[in-house]
């Protein structure tokens, strides 16, 4: 069976960072608008304090780290499907000292991301010599182990009701949302540097083929499982948060539906681009959240008709549009209309 | 002695259900590369669909069973001509598709039925007594259709013209083409096989235990055990396995608690992976 490319790297990407003079302008406009974006979430308390919406927009900063993670695990190439377990590791991780041993949270938090990203490296190490279906399918099967192992740990992790009462961080629940704010610019400047770094590069070119990464020095295994351990640093930290937060830890919302939901804000977003799983938080998440809650029942046939459209008309997700869409605009501004797309 | 005797049954029937769901699944990924995330889905509802059929229809279970299969397997032609077909293999969006399929099923059935407990009865109510043991007709039943079915997937598999014609595919898809066999009439034969498969198990499944939509998931996460263990492009891995891990499920939680089973099976496969990645009976 020939190789699916999984990833696609924009080649211009490293070259334009490169390029600082030419592109200087156009890096104002987004450092611009994502301080706007910064300003606007941290002065938003003020207004919804203590609302149902400021637990939406937790749990949307909890899983914008988690599916930004998920990419920074996929650019080398693998598809994780068991991200939601390695959230799950970390807020085990967390639950059972702070339950049983009564740890401070600003211990566990970080002990959750230390331990998903041992067990992540781990387990990386074998699974480096699956590729593509077999990845995934690998990955799935350790998500239901994790979650076994969890489950069958006895009186210590409370079996499969969960582990109740973690210790809470704050009172209220402003400081909670300052918290994961914190986090998530912290978790999302990371993987940002991450990507656009040396090392990201390294891992596309993997990615995309790694007998001629090899060829150039550039180890698979090494690499691939540098970037499971990388992401599973701050999903395990995330997770560690969130369980502190709802103050249980249950094998339930880590399992296959949690990694499945986290596959769907990715790839509507758009897997191939670094705002892809953030802005597929944003629709997924906040949008039906904050405007359609009264259509709960109904709302998955909402989602899989968007992750329909999304696959037969835009395989680069809500970003990949915005892409072309701007890509167009360009062209027919510049010289005579290229098509750009050889889609189909 | 009684015990001893429905465990054997037990075995017998998890074994079927493990075989038939691992062949439809193998059938899907080795011919089109699609790692088919619905499988599951497609298993619970037709268990549910037999279900409606059934109770709310009044058909008669011997009609019920064979329509249940030929719908699915004229949904797995739509589906791989609709929406498989136009992905082209791309992963990411095969995904997509499965996902979207599978949440589309299982939030129907568990909006119009999902709250309740149900079970597809039983086709012949009563027990039958075989030299002194007692046993339900039902199972005896299931157990004898569940042997014909596998003899006959041996038979379409390794002896028949769409069989070999599969296995070409499978090995050398190129290879295959030259030598004038069409991929888009495989493929669709593979997914209708696949799907056809997974509705008998679903139904078979469905007359032993209770239905709750979300049955799918946990068999899936068995399939993909069956198909690791097995190796990727063996089709006989797949029984051998296929019994094996009937026994494990069938026979050990009889004797040891089930979470125990679940986690020590996960560790064994999980450990498996590391040492031989290909699966025991795994070529290429």
């Amino acid at each position: 069976m020939s190789e699916a490319k999984v990833i696609t790297t924009e080649p211009g990407e490293p070259a334009k960072n490169a390029a600082v003079p030419v592109t200087k302008p156009r890096r104002w406009v987004g450092l611009s608008a994502v301080g706007a974006l910064v300003v606007l979430l941290a002065l938003l308390p003020l207004g919804i304090s203590g609302t149902y919406y400021m637990h939406v927009l937790i749990l949307a900063f909890v899983y914008v780290v988690v599916s930004s993670s998920f990419r920074a695990i996929s650019i080398s190439g693998q598809f994780n499907i068991a991200q939601g377990a390695f959230m799950g590791v970390g807020a085990y991780a967390a639950a059972i000292p702070s339950v049983w041993l009564h740890w401070s949270p600003w211990i566990t938090i970080p002990l959750g991301g230390v331990a998903a990203t041992i067990i992540g490296s781990i387990v990386a190490f074998p699974f480096a010599r699956l590729r593509t279906v077999y990845y995934a399918m690998g990955t799935l099967f350790l998500g239901y182990v994790i979650i076994n192992l969890i489950t069958a740990g006895g009186k210590t992790t409370g079996m499969s009701t969960g582990l109740g009462g973690v210790q809470p961080l704050f009172a209220s629940r402003t400081d909670y949302y300052y918290l994961a704010f914190g986090l998530m610019l912290v978790g999302v400047t990371c993987l940002y540097r991450f990507e656009f770094s040396r090392l990201g590069v390294r891992m596309k070119a993997v990615a995309q083929s790694h007998q001629v990464a090899a060829s150039v020095g550039i180890g698979e295994r090494r690499n691939r499982v540098l970037a499971v351990a990388f992401g599973s640093f701050f999903t395990g930290l995330v997770g560690a948060f969130y369980c502190h937060y709802t103050g249980v830890a249950s094998p339930g919302s880590y399992g296959l539906a949690a990694t499945l939901s986290i596959i769907m804000y990715v790839l509507v977003g758009g897997l191939n681009s670094f705002w892809g799983p953030s802005v597929g938080v944003l629709i997924l998440l906040v949008v039906p959240e904050f405007f359609f809650r009264n259509l709960q029942g109904d709302l998955p046939y909402a989602t899989a008709a968007i992750l329909l459209i999304i696959a037969f008309l835009l395989p680069d997700g809500v970003v990949g549009l915005v892409k072309l869409l701007k890509e167009r605009v360009m062209s027919r501004l510049g010289k005579s209309e290229v098509r750009a797309d050889a889609r189909d | 002695m009684d015990t001893a005797v429905q465990t054997l049954i037990n075995v017998v029937l998890l074994a079927v259900v493990y075989i038939l769901m691992g062949m439809g699944f193998a059938f899907i990924l080795n011919l089109l590369g699609i790692f088919n995330l619905a499988h599951g889905a497609i298993f619970m509802s037709a268990s549910y669909g037999c279900y409606l059929l059934v109770v709310r229809l009044h058909l008669p279970g011997f009609a019920a069973f064979p329509l249940t299969v030929l719908v699915a397997a004229a949904i797995g032609v739509l589906v791989e001509r609709f929406l498989f077909r136009p992905m082209k293999a791309d992963f990411n969006r095969t995904m997509m598709v499965c996902i979207a399929l599978s949440t589309i099923l299982v939030t129907t059935f568990n909006r119009f039925l999902g709250t309740k407990v149900l079970a597809i009865p039983s086709l012949l109510p009563g027990t039958t007594t075989i030299g002194s043991y007692r046993i339900e007709t039902d199972r005896i039943l299931a157990f004898c259709i569940g042997v014909v079915i596998l003899v006959a997937i041996i038979i379409f598999v390794d002896h028949s013209r769409w069989g070999a014609r599969m296995q070409a595919v499978t090995q050398n898809r190129e290879g295959a083409a030259l030598q004038g066999i069409r991929f888009g009439q495989i493929a669709a034969i593979a997914c209708a096989v696949g799907f056809g498969l997974a509705a008998i198990a679903g139904v078979f499944m469905g007359s032993l235990y209770n239905l709750t939509p979300f049955m799918g998931d946990i068999t899936l996460i068995k399939v993909l055990m069956l198909v690791i263990l097995a190796g990727i492009g063996s089709f006989n891995g797949i029984f051998y396995v296929g019994a094996l891990l009937g026994v494990l499920y069938g026979a050990l939680p009889v004797v040891l608690n089930g979470a125990v089973v679940d986690a020590l099976a996960s560790v064994v496969v999980l450990a498996l992976l590391v040492i031989r990645p290909k699966g025991f009976f795994g070529h290429e």
